[in-house]
């Protein structure tokens, strides 16, 4: 097969200039993917069971993504490696082809996966030790790993495709490891369900953008845009379908309903796909395409304002979950919609920063709820508290977490989260250019503040009732073995400095040489905004002390009345999905293909019954008779 | 009397020399030597097959152009000859196994059927395809019915007779219509006849009926209803030839009357076909979501994929004939690729329902524990029909897809892509069985050396076509019909 691909071999003029690691950068996703053969395969075989191999390669992939990443920023942002073989030529204007596209975009997302991916098979050691299906866990991870790298570099939509809907079945398939239990598998298909939802519009959105620009090649797209071969109305109808998917990959409303659930998986799978990496496809995806979307002011008001809305929808639903996991899910939902919002109003860049800095202290909070979970074997915070005592290091890797989500400085959070909101406000000011309308960036900064005060809030209350007050829970916990911690400190220290990489006004900062949509321009700290950033955090963290230092027999937000009822039935919206959506659609289908008794019209056709069989053979001669006097 | 040219039909007389010599020999057979029938039947397909490769490169036509070998038919009856080899590899231990003593009459009605479809693949008359179509056919309903103590292979065979029957006479009212218009019975002089003529509504009419029939043998909605039925009953060897090769022979049958006869009829039928293929494809991958029996499973995918072949059918109306050959090999393409895959999978069926003879799809739990290779191979073929690279299947569905791309019916396309992910559902779910779910009984099936054979052969076109997708651009684009 290498063979065949590299006789096809065209178009790698830059490949050379750019040296051997970026010219060769397609062996990061080709890792872990060689890696899953060998598990599937031999992977009983060996003393770790699988586990040392996947291991090995992505610690493989990781040091190739540093190193790429490093030269290209010792080198000044470096040039746009693309390179391609193409499988298969076809027709007139389609062929597939593997390709890659390796800018600043690609290779800040390589370290994110890759980095993630490692700690989480490390921490996964420890985690899933004695787990029935140990090996085949590994396997799924590097196909997720694998998977989600090929999404990441492809340089055609329909390698992306791929990418995209291999990390959709890693999901289904981590989220369902353990199907023996029902709610489990049932999660597995709601995501499952819900994330294709989105994908339908996605695909229809490829095609558009295919039937304009004749190439699905990514780069070839973004020039016949730049170049204004495309019209309006197309670029519109094609941003806003393709943005359907990232609604359903990045769990925005209304499609964010699958996500909590999701937590169904193993702690590690959360953390590694629920949190740090494939839920940030769908932001990928808007950033890859940003002069798509820029093209189309409306498209980018959708996303800003969709990225609004969610963002304060989930942090409030994560005020009121007792379930650890279900916390950091809805806090993820609504980070992740910081991450749209900031793309909807223009600011492409900070929108990927948040996704880097984001990355490092979800996973770290999650994996701190993991290591919580091993020790008290509940998820919930009601049978917590206390745990200072007995799990130091996760306790103290958690707060950093915690603090670094809250966006206080300098941890990594804060500089993220404040590099949006100070551009919302200004393009609200309208003191820089925006794509989108300003109001909409208003409405950015004023939703993105209070959100910033609830996140703070709802991640104080989650210190406090895991950590402080007495023990409430059953056994004696005990701290996680150092296969686990490790990769807690790793990540702790990452959410302590990766912020300080978009330093406000530093010339060669973040923004410089990532370069979402080609655009380079340094962010401007604004003092005033910092202030009322900080001050709002503080604000949230001392109200979530206030409330639950001494840990209240009745939740104080039970005040809220009928609005906390709300909350914990998460707007109902899953009671209306279900019975406004789901089940007439799916009584409906069963009724038409006959899986319940009393028939339905597929079944009644096909009742073995041979004289409605000949009856249905000139029904269809009849119906070509219409067809082919119609047409 | 213009003399026959005997090497031109050398194969189908071999062919026929075999059948005659298996039903002669099975009367002198003692009852433990029947087995010997299978030895034989292959012995001839494979004399036939040595026959056919004299003729590669050819170009004859005899009978007074009722016969023409060109590079089409010459493709299609490798093909044949190549799943007859499958079939009687799968078909050896299965009757060993249940129908141990009329082995002579099932192979001796198995090689006239796929003699028939030999002649279909040359037949360029409308009495020959006739001839033809039947000769696929009559076997068939026989073959159909041959678990004669079970009643659901009578029914099976029943019914499968009773609506061929009525769609042989539609489409023989069609063909009269035809004659009666064009004056001829010969598909180019019908062709030149109806291009002079112009717009009727005769020739639309008859130009239905033709297609109703054929989509009856191709197993298109709403003239499928048969299939799921018949496939259940039959004996699996006989359900995989009855998806594969009366399949693909009603196909062969179908281009040609389509590019040939009314190849500049197009726009009359092209919109027509793109519909039938969408409904076609579409029920057949929901009803297939629903079923638990694996026979039925299969046989509503291939209902669904035969939506896919007809696609580039609804793609040509008013194209040129550039578009128009795309068309033809990406169906072409989709049939052969289509063949190894279903033939494999149906092979796989035949193994497991060793041990467990219903068939169900809750059989193939845990088989990647019992027989790891079967599990495996399975696999290969359900992820091929599910069109996942780097599978032949997939470069088969992407043919198809370019064809639509390129007509500019960019929204056939997209529903074949939506329909690709349903069918990605259930053939993933038996998948997810074999490998997830732990076996009721671990002890292995135990696969004799024929079947594995049969297996091993799909396995390698399925896979090394997949790898090596130029393998297409060396035969399909080539194989082309005289006179298009």
């Amino acid at each position: 097969m290498v063979a065949v691909l590299l006789a096809h071999e065209e178009a790698h003029a830059t490949a050379q200039a750019a040296g051997f690691f970026a010219g060769n950068a397609w062996l990061i996703p080709a890792l872990p993917f060689v890696a899953v053969g060998v598990i599937v395969f031999f992977g009983k075989r060996f003393r770790g069971k699988g586990a040392e191999v996947g291991i090995a390669a992505t610690s493989i992939s990781w040091l190739l993504s540093v190193i790429i990443l490093v030269t290209r920023y010792v080198g000044g942002g470096g040039p746009v490696v693309l390179r391609s073989v193409r499988w298969f030529p076809l027709g007139r204007d389609l062929g597939l082809g593997l390709g890659m596209r390796l800018d600043g975009l690609t290779s800040i997302m390589f370290v994110v996966v890759t980095t993630v991916s490692l700690l989480v098979q490390i921490y996964s050691l420890g985690y899933m030790h004695g787990d029935r299906r140990y090996t085949w866990y590994y396997a799924a991870l590097n196909i997720f790993t694998g998977s989600m790298l090929n999404l990441v570099i492809a340089d055609n939509l329909m390698q992306l495709l791929i990418g995209w809907e291999l990390v959709g079945i890693c999901s289904y398939l981590l989220i369902g490891h353990w199907w023996e239990e029902k709610p489990n598998s049932d999660a597995a298909i709601k995501a499952f369900i819900t994330t294709k939802t989105g994908d339908i519009p996605f695909l229809i959105g490829v095609f558009v953008l295919f039937a304009a620009a004749r190439t699905f090649n990514i780069t070839e797209i973004i020039h016949q845009v730049e170049d204004g071969n495309l019209s309006h109305v197309t670029l519109t109808a094609a941003a806003i379908l393709l943005f359907g998917g990232a609604i359903g990959k990045s769990a925005q409303f209304p499609l964010h309903v699958w996500l909590p659930d999701a937590m169904a998986g193993p702690t590690p799978v959360s953390a590694l796909i629920h949190a740090a990496t494939m839920v940030t496809a769908g932001v990928f995806l808007v950033a890859r395409l940003f002069p798509v979307f820029e093209a189309s002011p409306q498209a980018l008001n959708e996303v800003a304002l969709i990225g609004a809305f969610t963002m304060l929808l989930a942090a409030l639903l994560a005020m009121v979950q007792d379930d650890i996991k279900r916390v950091l899910a809805y806090s993820t939902v609504s980070q992740l919609a910081y991450m749209m919002a900031a793309l909807g109003v223009g600011a492409g860049n900070a929108g990927i920063f948040h996704l880097f800095t984001h990355a490092w202290f979800k996973a770290l909070l999650f994996l701190g709820a993991g290591s919580v979970i091993h020790a008290v074997h509940s998820n919930n915070m009601s049978e917590m508290g206390g745990l200072r005592k007995f799990m130091p290091h996760t306790y103290r890797t958690f707060l950093i977490g915690s603090v670094a989500l809250a966006g206080i400085p300098p941890l990594a959070g804060f500089w993220s989260k404040d590099e949006i909101l100070t551009e919302a406000f200004r393009v609200g000011a309208r003191t820089i250019p925006a794509h989108g309308s300003p109001v909409v960036g208003s409405i950015v900064y004023g939703v993105g503040i209070v959100t910033a005060f609830l996140t703070a809030f709802y991640m104080s209350r989650a210190v406090h009732l895991t950590f402080q007050g007495e023990y409430r829970g059953h056994g004696r916990p005990h701290e996680s073995p150092a296969t686990m911690t490790g990769p807690l400190w790793v990540l702790a220290g990452l959410s302590l400095v990766a912020g300080f990489a978009g330093f406000p006004g530093w010339q060669k900062g973040f923004g410089a040489w990532v370069g979402v949509g080609g655009e380079t321009r340094v962010p401007e700290a604004h003092l005033l905004l910092i202030a009322v950033s900080v001050v709002v955090a503080l604000a949230g963290i001392g109200l979530g002390r206030a409330l639950y230092a001494r840990v209240p027999a009745r939740d104080p937000l039970l005040r809220l009345g009928w609005f906390h009822t709300l909350l914990v039935n998460k707007y109902y919206l899953d009671e209306f999905y279900m019975r406004g959506i789901v089940r007439p659609i799916r009584d409906r289908v069963s009724a038409a293909i006959g899986t319940r008794k009393g028939g339905g019209i597929l079944r009644y056709l096909q009742s073995g019954d041979v004289q409605r069989y000949a009856a249905a053979l000139f029904a269809g001669v009849a119906i070509l008779a219409f067809l082919f006097t119609k047409f | 009397m213009p003399a026959i040219d005997y090497h031109a039909v050398a194969p189908e007389l071999i062919l026929s020399g075999a059948l005659i010599a298996v039903l002669c020999v099975d009367l002198f057979l003692p009852e433990k030597r029947k087995a010997w029938n299978s030895t034989l039947t292959a012995l001839g397909v494979l004399g036939a097959l040595g026959a056919l490769f004299t003729l590669v490169g050819e170009r004859r036509t005899t009978f007074g152009g009722m016969f023409v070998l060109d590079s089409f038919s010459l493709l299609f009856k490798f093909l044949f000859l190549a799943v007859a080899v499958v079939v009687v590899l799968m078909s050896a231990d299965y009757l060993n196994d249940s129908l141990r003593s009329s082995q002579g009459e099932f192979y001796f009605l198995l090689l006239s059927s796929f003699l028939g479809a030999m002649l279909m693949a040359s037949a360029r008359d409308l009495l020959m395809l006739f001839v033809a179509l039947e000769m696929v056919s009559v076997p068939a309903f026989l073959l159909a019915g041959f678990r004669k103590t079970d009643p659901r292979s009578t029914e099976a065979a029943l019914k499968f007779f009773l609506i061929g029957v009525l769609s042989s006479a539609v489409m023989l009212f069609g063909m009269s219509l035809i004659y009666g218009v064009a004056q001829s019975t010969n598909l180019a002089e019908i062709g030149a006849a109806l291009k002079a003529r112009g717009d009727d509504p005769l020739v639309t009419a008859s130009i239905m009926l033709i297609l109703a029939g054929f989509g009856f043998k191709v197993s298109a909605v709403p003239f499928h209803f048969w299939a799921p039925d018949t496939y259940e009953g039959a004996p699996v060897p006989v359900a995989a030839f009855l998806s594969v090769a009366s399949k693909a022979a009603g196909f062969a049958g179908l281009l040609q009357v389509a590019f040939l006869a009314f190849g500049g009829q197009t726009t009359a039928w092209g919109p027509g076909l793109a519909i039938l293929s969408v409904a076609t494809m579409t029920i057949g991958n929901v009803v297939a979501l629903t079923q638990t029996n694996i026979v039925r499973l299969l046989a509503y995918s291939s209902i669904a994929h035969a939506g896919y072949m007809l696609m580039p059918l609804g793609v040509v109306a008013g194209q040129g004939a550039a578009i128009q050959r795309q068309a033809f090999a990406a169906s072409l393409t989709y049939i052969l690729v289509y063949s190894f895959m279903n033939l494999g999978a149906f092979a796989v069926v035949v193994a497991v329902g060793r041990k467990r003879p219903w068939n169900l799809i809750s059989d193939y739990e845990g088989l990647s524990e019992r027989e790891p290779g079967l599990a495996l191979a399975m696999l290969f073929f359900l992820l091929s029909l599910a069109g996942i690279p780097p599978l032949a299947g997939f470069w088969a569905k992407f043919l198809v897809f370019g064809a639509a791309i390129d007509s500019g019916t960019a929204w056939l396309a997209a529903v074949m892509v939506l329909n690709s992910v349903v069918g990605l559902y259930y053939y993933l779910s038996v998948g997810a069985k074999m490998y997830l779910r732990p076996a009721e009984d671990p002890s292995p099936i135990g696969v004799p050396v024929p079947l594995v054979v049969a297996i091993a052969v799909a396995l390698i076109v399925v896979v090394a076509v997949g790898v090596f997708p130029d393998f297409f651009n060396h035969f399909a684009p080539g194989a082309t019909l005289i006179a298009l």
